[in-house]
């Protein structure tokens, strides 16, 4: 959704977002309430290594595939 | 507040050479023009991934963004220098295409980047669970080659999109530039971040220590953002950084916390979970969905630059992680102490 807003949490204390855009949480999982914090993500043991592999498309994969990249 | 010199903007200085290729673009820079290039050939024997040819495109690539003391401005487009870099380029591009030639489709390999492996191995886990603070300090040296100048490559690539594409990828780089506050730009932060943790903040103060692996990472941005070509190239490269970075953002800064680092060096990454959040949404959905409904040809292209992203930054990984694992050092000479922030 678009903001800046004032966003009013459930114990009535009021949060403000400066952001142009933000995410509300909607999976109830977020550490960081009220702004989803991507915890919403399917995590998977193991077996994610074949689609993960796969998706970096290369035969050289290090130790397993690393999870990240610079931040952005 | 920690506050920055005015180094922080000034002009870097030159890194050093690493071999016959890197060492001529320099002579020709420091020469103010009047060096002799490297040939074909000296180029041809370089390694694509190696440490001569990257720094050179480094060097090259820098006098695009921020230049370098002593050098006159104008070198940006020396047309001995665009043809050795175009030289250069062939060769880093043709490696990546080879190597990621067996890539899967955009949908497909962006689904695979959501899901989040609860036995995952990166530099992120090893930092989470066991990163000291020459760890962290290390890390972020490495990184502030790019993250110093965050967002900046990128930017090249607006005026080649249109439409939902277009729209999406200035709200994102908005947000990167601060919303309209300059004291909130991602790169300022982390030159904040820097500081914390006593590490000199100064544009480019950290190349001669980042091997290749770092500067081949950086230089991909660069080459995707400067050629209208690999517009759809640099759209997939970007989702695959917006995508990661929450979760390798939030175990970061609980190292951080852990390691006792200060409150800007916590910062940047706590903003990088939930700005990266919506990021990733905006990016996924608007610009890379944007463009593949606008230039269907270019799925190839974005399917290519998220697994040029994966290529390159797993090498970085190995490259840390094999080095940490030893107990050894992953900089390419060591850093200073830790200097305090107060100037
Ligand atoms: S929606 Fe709950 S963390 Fe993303
Ligand atoms: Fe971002
Ligand atoms: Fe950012």
């Amino acid at each position: 959704m678009e903001g800046p807003a004032e966003i009013v949490m459930p114990d009535g204390s009021v949060i403000l977002c400066e952001r142009p855009v933000m995410a509300l949480c909607t999976c109830r999982r977020t550490l960081r309430a009220p702004f989803c914090d991507t915890s919403h993500r399917r995590r998977l043991r193991g077996g994610d290594k074949q689609a993960k592999t796969a998706s970096r498309g290369a035969s050289r994969v290090p130790r397993g595939p690393a999870e990240e990249a610079e931040t952005s | 507040m920690t506050l920055l010199s005015p180094a922080v903007d000034a002009r870097p200085e030159a890194p050093e050479a690493r071999g016959e290729v890197s060492r001529k673009v320099l002579n020709r820079l420091r020469g103010g023009g009047s060096g002799r290039l490297p040939l074909a050939a000296d180029i041809a024997r370089c390694a694509p991934y190696g440490e001569d040819l990257q720094l050179a495109l480094h060097l090259c690539y820098e006098l695009h963004h921020r230049g370098f003391a002593g050098v006159p401005d104008n070198l940006e487009w020396d047309p001995g220098l665009l043809g050795v870099r175009a030289l250069m380029e062939h060769r880093f591009e043709s490696a990546l295409r080879h190597d990621c030639r067996h890539c899967p489709e955009v949908e497909e390999a962006l689904a695979a980047l959501l899901v989040e492996p609860v036995d995952g191995t990166g530099v992120s886990r090893f930092l989470m669970s066991s990163g000291e603070l020459w760890h962290l300090r290390e890390y972020v040296a490495l990184r502030s080659v790019h993250q110093l100048r965050e967002a900046d490559p990128q930017l090249w690539v607006i005026p080649r999109l249109r439409g939902r594409a277009k729209a999406a990828m200035v709200a994102v780089e908005y947000d990167e530039y601060g919303s309209g506050r300059a004291e909130r730009m991602h790169s300022r932060l982390y030159a904040e971040l820097m500081a914390d943790l006593g590490l000199d903040p100064s544009y480019g103060r950290h190349v001669d220590m980042a091997g290749a692996e770092v500067l081949a990472a950086s230089n991909v941005m660069s080459l995707f953002g400067m050629h209208r070509r690999l517009r759809g190239a640099l759209v997939g490269h970007f989702a695959v950084l917006e995508t990661t970075s929450p979760p390798a953002a939030s175990r970061i800064a609980t190292a951080m916390r852990r390691a006792g680092a200060g409150p800007a060096a916590q910062r940047y990454f706590e903003e990088h979970v939930e700005a990266d959040a919506v990021h990733e949404q905006l990016v996924r959905r608007e610009v890379v969905g944007g463009l593949l409904e606008d230039e269907p040809d270019l799925a190839p292209d974005v399917a290519f630059g998220i697994a040029a992203a994966c290529f390159l930054e797993d090498r970085i990984g190995g490259r840390v992680l094999d080095a940490w694992s030893r107990g050894e050092s992953a900089l390419r000479s060591p850093l200073p102490p830790p200097s305090g922030n107060e100037p």
